[in-house]
């Protein structure tokens, strides 16, 4: 007589978890990464062009702990642009302060859905690759 | 470089790291669960093995005593034949106890033919063969005795009857102590069984308790993914900027799967206000009490923890807001 309680695929659960796991730097830097950049995108169309130099001065880039918008590198008004204040001679341009920004944060808020899109992919393809959607 | 606005979006992987092992630590202690079962399971089961074939001994012997009854019934049945010689009446009884017993013929048809070398060699060689055969054989042996008294004396012949209550009271005792054997046998066997029920249910209820585990888990390892990425978040003004520098913004945390509750703490009858969802089944402490779950195991687990991924993903109660 031959009783058992078997459950396939236990072994192999655990040994996707550990690939998960070390797929994980990798997924969140590549999550991070691709939220700024969506960010970016939706930032740059708001920001007020004349040379254009404001809005293409936008860009994302990996950090240490993650990624990071920036705006302003090469544009000296940008920060006001974006945050107000006054700027100028005698600080004589007046911009009303604006204390989450003007386009990158508010164009953050308006992509979080498609942000949360990429996270669902993003671990939806690394719970997949990682062998637990077997 | 002049100076910039910077939104920071910092991705904490280490508390993923660890709720991600919480989800191997859940899958493996599901699977720990789960061989464990299995070698309790397998444990039983080798006693089942064990009482099957003690089982299958007592009825091959139970059979055989039954056989070798018939056998010897019929054996005498044939003694009684006139036309039969001596030995002719004694292989025809070891013959008719040997097909009775079907597959017994391998101790039947000796036990004979040692009868007939007891009937010819004296009874010194018939107790020693009684001593190297044990119960069923001195059955066999009684009733080569009665045989050998029925041959010579009248007396044995005229108080035939009571001869034969004496073989009847010998089966009787033999035959309640077999039944007392497979009575005692039975009992065991069930006692090892509601044994194995009980430890089955026990073993389920850890599996169970392994699956939940590991299905809390995965939700759980999926909200942490989202609270330590995305729900990490940050907003980060320079603390340079006028009036607002220093500031930080977050995305709020998200909730992680509703846990439940199995008994309400307190006092027996004491109310409390509770906060359920749609869906949700309230039992009574009646009902609560003696409440078990059962659960059947079976599938893929990688496809369980992949359809609670899926599923909280896509349905409502993972939204990623």
């Amino acid at each position: 007589m031959d009783m058992s309680i078997s459950q396939d695929g236990m072994v192999q659960v655990g040994q996707a978890i550990l690939r998960l796991k070390a797929d994980i730097p990798g997924v969140v830097s590549r999550v991070v990464f691709a939220a700024a950049g969506i960010s970016v995108d939706a930032a740059r169309p708001t920001v007020p062009r004349d040379s254009g130099d404001a809005a293409r001065s936008l860009r994302h880039f990996l950090t240490n702990t993650g990624a990071a918008v920036e705006g302003g590198a090469s544009v000296d008004y940008y920060r006001w642009l974006e945050l107000g204040g006054a700027s100028g001679r005698k600080h004589a341009n007046k911009r009303p302060t604006v204390a989450d920004g003007r386009y990158i944060y508010p164009g953050y808020l308006r992509s979080e859905q498609k942000i949360q899109i990429v996270m669902e992919e993003s671990l939806s393809k690394a719970v997949t690759d990682a062998g637990l959607a077997g | 470089m002049g100076p910039t606005v910077t939104l920071e979006f910092k991705g904490e992987e280490s508390d993923l790291m660890k709720a991600v092992d919480r989800a191997g630590d859940g899958v493996e202690q599901l699977g720990d669960r789960v061989e464990k079962t299995t070698k309790d399971i397998r444990g039983h089961s080798k006693a089942f093995d064990a009482m099957g074939e003690g089982t299958d001994k007592a009825e091959k012997k139970f059979t055989g005593f039954k056989d070798t009854l018939d056998g010897s019934i019929n054996g005498l049945a044939a003694f009684n034949d006139s036309s039969l010689s001596m030995s002719d009446k004694m292989m025809a009884m070891g013959q008719s106890a040997a097909d009775l017993s079907g597959g017994l013929t391998d101790f039947l048809i000796p036990a004979i033919s040692s009868v007939v070398t007891f009937m010819r060699g004296g009874l010194a060689s018939a107790m020693t063969f009684i001593a190297a055969h044990p119960l069923i054989i001195a059955l066999i042996a009684l009733v080569a005795i009665f045989v050998l008294l029925w041959m010579h004396s009248q007396t044995f012949r005229d108080i035939v009857i009571g001869v034969f209550k004496a073989v009847g009271d010998f089966f009787v005792n033999v035959f309640k102590k077999s039944f007392d054997f497979v009575v005692g046998l039975v009992q065991g066997y069930l006692d090892i069984y509601i044994s194995i029920g009980k430890a089955i249910v026990s073993a389920f209820s850890a599996v169970a308790e392994g699956i939940k585990n590991a299905f809390k888990a995965a939700f759980n390892f999926v909200a942490d993914a989202w609270n330590n990425t995305v729900g990490r978040l940050q907003f980060n003004i320079p603390s340079w900027v006028p009036g607002i520098g220093g500031n930080s913004f977050g995305v709020p945390k998200m909730p992680k799967f509703h846990t439940g509750i199995n008994t309400v703490p307190g006092g027996p009858g004491t109310e409390m206000v509770a906060t359920l969802q749609a869906g949700e089944r309230i039992l009574s402490a009646t009902e609560n009490s003696g409440a078990g779950t059962r659960i059947h195991v079976t599938g893929d687990a990688r496809s369980w923890l992949y359809q609670v991924i899926k599923h909280g993903l896509k349905n409502g109660d993972l939204r990623l807001v």
